[in-house]
C-alpha cells in the first residue's frame, strides 16, 4: 500500500467533480469577485449573499498542497515562522501556505465562528495569525454554547452578532445587500445540502454504490467546493442523476454484491490520510456516512421564515453550539439512518477537540451498541501502516 | 526584623489546617464548590454560604500521567492534572469538593466538565464566557449575554445549595473581594521599586494561598502581611528583572520558577492567570441601582485577557504596561505544553515587542516550554543561562 488514494468511480460527472476538487486551475472562480477566506463550518449564505466567493482554507491548502501535490514542506515553513509546532497538520498547512504566500486563492478578508461550544481553538487562532500575516481584517461570528435554559439569550445574541456580521461584510466588501440577496444565498446553500442529502440516502440504501473515498470527497469538500454553488449544485445533480440510473441496475440485477460489506460510518475530524478510505475498503468494510461537516448539511435553512431570523435559527441550531454529548447524540441519530455497522472515529494528531473528547464520544457510541474503533493520522503517509492494521481487526471482529 | 518565613508562618499554618476545617464546614452541611479558571465569580459561590476552592494545581507528573486515561498525552499539562487529581485521590481538595463551576474557556477546560459530569459523577455548572470583546464595547450584546449568563449561574447555584443567593450578599462578597484585591496589589506593587521587603515569588505564593484558605481569614492574613512588612529590611538586587507570562502556573508547578532562580534570574511581575490578574481590576457597582451581577460581569469579562478571548491587543498592551512600570529586562514567555491559545500567539507578542521603537519596550523573550515531568530541567536550565547571560547577567 503507498498510501495514495486511488480513485476506482470512472464516469464523465465524477471526473468533472474530481478534477474540479483536486485541480484548482480547472476550477470555475468567477473572474473580479472577491474572496472571503473562511473557517469550515461557518455557513456559506453568510459570504453568498454579498456576491463573494466563500473559501475554505484550512480544508482547500491540505487537500491541494499536502495531499494531491505530496508537499509537506508548508507545514514546517509555519514552524520556522515561529507558529506552533504543536498545531494540527490541518492549521500548519494553511498557516504554511500563506507564509510562503502560495494559497490557491488570495483571500480579501478572513471570516471565522467562534464561541464556547465546540469551535476548535486552534482553528480560531490561525485565523487569528492568518489576519496578522497577512494584514487583511478578520472578523469573528461569535456563538455560544447552547442548552435549554439559556436558549432565548442564546438566540438573541445570535442576532445581534450576525447584525453586526452582516453590516461589517458589507462595509469591507463594499456591497449594499437586501432580502432578496439572503433568500438568494439561501437557496443556493440549501440546494448543496439537499444535493448531499439525496446522496447520503442513495448510499444508505445502496451502499457501494460509490467508492468510500470518492464518497468522503463529496462531503467532506463541502465546505471549500462551494465556492461556486451554481456550478457545484448541477455537477451533484448529473451526479446524483448517474446515481439513481445505476440503483435500478442494481434493483433489476440484483447484484450488489458490495451491500454485504461492513458498513463503517467516519466521525471526527478530516483525514489528510486518504489512502485510508481505500484500504477500508480492501478489507471488507464500505464507507456508508460521515460527520466531518455535518453541521452544514444535517438540516435546510427554512426557506418560508425571514431569511435573517431563518439564518440566526439555523446558526444556533447547529450541533457544534452544544456539549460533545449533545452534538454525538444528534450524529448518532444520522449514524443510525446511514445504517451503519461500525464507526470509525478518526482524530489529527495534536488536534484538541477530537481527540480530547475521544474516551467520551467512545463511551457514548458504544452504549449504543456500535462497535467504534479510534484512530489517529496526521499526514497523508505518515500512519498508513498502523490504521490498516486496527482497520482489519476491526472489521474482521465485527463482520 | 522579621524574616520572610516569620513574616507567612501563620498563613502557611492555615494553609497547612485549611483541609481539616473545610472538612468541619462539610460536616455542617456546608457545600464546597470547586472551580479551574479564574473566570467563575467566585463571589458568587461565596454569597451562597458556600466555600469556594479554586483547583489550580500542577506541576506533578505523576498526576498529569494519570489524566492521560481521559485525555491525549498532547493535551495541555493543567487539563490533565484536573482530571488526574480527581482519579488519583491524593489531593485533599479534590476529594472535599460537592460540585464544580467550569468556565468554558479553551478546549481543555470544556471537556473537563463533561468529564467529570460523566465519570465522576459530579454537579457541574458551566459558565458560558464570550471570546469576543474589546475595550471600545463594540459589541454591547456581550454585555447583555454575560450579565445573563452569570444570572443564570446564580440560579443553577441557588437551586443546588437550596439557599438563595441575595444581591445584598453578593454586595457583602464583593466588598471583601475587593479588599482582597486591594491588599495583593499593594503586595504585587513593591516590585516595581529596586529595594523591595518581598520577593515576588513570595506574593505568588501568598496569591495562590488566597483560591485554599477561607477567604475572611485570608484578608486578615494579607491584611497581617501588609502590617509586617513595615518591620522588613528592604532589599536591593541588581541584574536582569523578569517579567513571566503564558500559561497557568498552578500550585506546586514550581519547575521553571525554581530554574529562573537558580539560574540567577529576578522575576518581577507575571501576566499569569494564578497571579497578579487575580489583584487587578476590582468589582465596581455603578449607576443608581448598583446592580451587583452588571458590577461582575463587568469586571470578568473585560480584567483577565486569558487568550481564549481574542483581543490580543488589551494582552499586549497588558505586556507593554507591566514592562515599563515595573523596569523589566526580558521577557520570559511560559508555556505549558499543549496549551494552544497562549502558545499561538508567542510569535506575535514577540514581533510585537520586537518592533518597538521605543528601547524601553523592546525587550528580549525567552519561549519556554513544558510539561510537569523533570526531563527538560537541563534544557531549560541552559536556555535560561544564555538568556540571562544575553540580557544582562544575573542577580547578585
Amino acid at each position: 500500500m503507498t498510501g495514495e488514494p486511488v480513485f476506482s468511480y470512472h464516469s464523465v460527472s465524477m471526473s468533472s467533480l474530481l478534477d474540479w476538487f483536486i485541480d484548482p486551475d480547472k476550477r470555475i472562480i468567477p473572474v473580479g469577485k472577491k474572496v472571503v477566506a473562511k473557517s469550515p463550518l461557518l455557513p456559506n449564505e453568510l459570504i453568498y449573499t454579498f456576491d463573494a466567493v466563500a473559501y475554505d482554507p484550512y480544508f482547500n491548502e491540505a487537500i491541494i498542497h499536502s495531499v494531491f501535490e505530496k508537499n509537506p514542506n508548508f507545514s514546517n515553513k509555519a514552524i520556522e515562522a515561529g507558529m506552533s509546532p504543536d498545531f494540527n497538520s490541518w492549521n500548519l498547512t494553511m498557516l504554511g501556505t500563506a507564509i510562503a504566500g502560495k494559497e490557491v486563492l488570495k483571500a480579501d478578508l478572513y471570516v471565522s465562528l467562534c464561541g464556547c461550544g465546540n469551535w476548535d481553538d486552534q482553528l480560531i487562532k490561525s485565523f487569528q495569525l492568518l489576519s496578522y500575516l497577512k494584514d487583511k481584517p478578520l472578523r469573528y461570528l461569535e456563538v455560544p454554547k447552547v442548552d435549554i435554559e439559556n436558549e432565548k439569550m442564546t438566540r438573541n445574541f445570535i442576532k445581534c452578532e450576525l447584525k453586526q456580521f452582516f453590516e461589517w461584510l458589507s462595509l469591507n466588501l463594499h456591497f449594499k445587500y437586501k432580502e432578496d440577496d439572503i433568500k438568494q444565498a439561501i437557496l443556493q446553500g440549501n440546494n448543496l445540502r439537499k444535493d448531499i442529502l439525496d446522496i447520503n440516502k442513495l448510499i444508505s440504501d445502496y451502499p457501494g454504490l460509490l467508492p468510500s473515498l470518492e464518497y468522503y470527497l463529496l462531503q467532506s469538500l463541502l465546505s471549500d467546493y462551494a465556492c461556486n454553488p451554481d456550478v457545484l449544485h448541477q455537477k451533484y445533480l448529473t451526479l446524483i442523476n448517474e446515481l439513481k440510473v445505476k440503483t435500478r441496475e442494481l434493483a433489476i440485477s440484483d447484484n450488489n454484491t458490495k451491500s454485504k460489506r461492513f458498513r463503517i460510518y467516519i466521525m471526527g475530524e478530516p483525514i489528510q490520510e486518504l489512502g485510508m478510505l481505500n484500504i477500508l475498503e480492501s478489507h471488507g468494510g464500505i464507507l456508508i456516512g460521515c460527520d466531518t461537516w455535518l453541521d452544514l448539511y444535517y438540516d435546510l435553512i427554512d426557506p418560508s421564515r425571514p431569511p435573517f431570523a431563518a439564518l440566526s435559527e439555523y446558526i444556533l441550531g447547529m450541533p457544534t453550539n452544544g456539549t460533545i454529548y449533545h452534538k454525538i447524540q444528534r450524529t448518532i441519530n444520522h449514524i443510525k439512518q446511514q445504517k451503519a455497522d461500525g464507526v470509525i472515529l478518526h482524530s489529527i494528531t495534536k488536534s484538541k477537540s477530537i481527540p480530547v473528547a475521544e474516551k467520551l464520544i467512545k463511551d457514548l457510541v458504544s452504549e449504543q451498541g456500535l462497535p467504534i474503533l479510534p484512530i489517529e493520522t496526521s499526514f497523508p503517509g505518515e500512519s498508513l501502516d498502523a490504521s490498516e492494521y486496527k482497520i482489519r481487526a476491526f472489521i474482521e471482529m465485527n463482520q | 526584623m522579621l524574616t520572610t518565613n516569620e513574616m507567612l508562618s501563620s498563613l502557611n499554618q492555615k494553609l497547612l489546617e485549611e483541609p481539616d476545617r473545610i472538612k468541619m464546614a462539610k460536616a455542617k452541611g456546608v457545600k464546597v464548590v470547586g472551580y479551574f479558571c479564574p473566570h467563575i465569580p467566585e463571589e458568587i459561590i461565596f454569597a451562597g454560604g458556600m466555600l469556594p476552592v479554586r483547583l489550580a494545581f500542577g506541576g506533578e507528573a505523576d498526576i498529569e500521567q494519570k489524566g492521560e486515561m481521559y485525555l491525549k498525552s498532547y493535551c495541555c499539562s493543567f487539563v490533565k492534572s484536573c482530571v488526574g487529581f480527581k482519579i488519583h485521590n491524593t489531593n485533599p481538595y479534590y476529594d472535599l469538593i460537592d460540585a464544580v463551576c467550569v468556565a468554558n474557556t479553551c478546549d481543555g477546560m470544556k471537556i473537563n466538565a463533561e468529564y467529570y459530569e460523566k465519570y465522576f459523577n459530579m454537579p457541574v455548572f458551566s459558565l458560558n464566557i464570550t471570546r469576543v470583546h474589546d475595550r471600545l464595547r463594540s459589541r454591547p450584546h456581550t454585555n447583555i449575554y454575560f450579565k445573563q449568563e452569570l444570572e443564570l449561574f446564580r440560579s443553577r447555584l441557588e437551586k443546588f445549595n437550596q439557599n438563595m443567593i441575595s444581591n445584598r450578599n453578593i454586595m457583602r462578597a464583593v466588598d471583601l473581594y475587593n479588599e482582597i484585591r486591594h491588599n495583593l496589589w499593594i503586595l504585587y506593587g513593591y516590585q516595581k521599586e529596586l529595594s523591595t521587603p518581598i520577593d515576588w515569588e513570595d506574593v505568588f505564593n501568598i496569591t495562590q494561598a488566597g483560591f485554599l484558605i477561607e477567604r475572611n481569614e485570608y484578608l486578615s492574613q494579607l491584611k497581617d502581611i501588609n502590617k509586617k512588612l513595615e518591620r522588613v529590611d528592604y532589599k536591593t538586587s541588581k541584574g536582569s528583572r523578569l517579567l513571566i507570562c503564558g500559561s497557568i502556573i498552578g500550585i506546586n508547578d514550581v519547575k521553571v520558577l525554581d530554574l529562573i532562580r537558580q539560574a540567577g534570574g529576578k522575576i518581577v511581575a507575571d501576566a499569569t492567570c494564578t497571579g497578579t490578574m487575580l489583584a487587578r481590576k476590582k468589582v465596581v457597582p455603578f449607576g443608581l441601582i448598583k446592580d451587583p451581577i452588571a458590577a461582575l460581569a463587568e469586571r470578568y469579562l473585560y480584567n483577565i485577557p486569558c487568550p481564549f478571548m481574542l483581543d490580543l491587543q488589551k494582552r499586549e498592551g497588558r505586556i507593554t504596561k507591566l514592562i515599563r512600570e515595573y523596569m523589566v529586562s526580558g521577557v520570559i514567555y511560559f508555556i505549558v505544553r499543549g496549551c494552544d491559545t497562549w502558545r499561538a500567539e508567542y510569535e506575535l507578542v514577540r514581533r510585537m515587542m520586537r518592533s518597538s521603537p521605543s528601547p524601553e519596550l523592546n525587550k528580549p523573550i525567552l519561549l519556554i516550554e513544558t510539561d510537569y515531568s523533570k526531563s527538560d530541567v537541563g534544557t531549560i536550565k541552559t536556555k535560561l543561562e544564555a538568556f540571562l547571560e544575553m540580557i544582562g547577567g544575573k542577580i547578585k
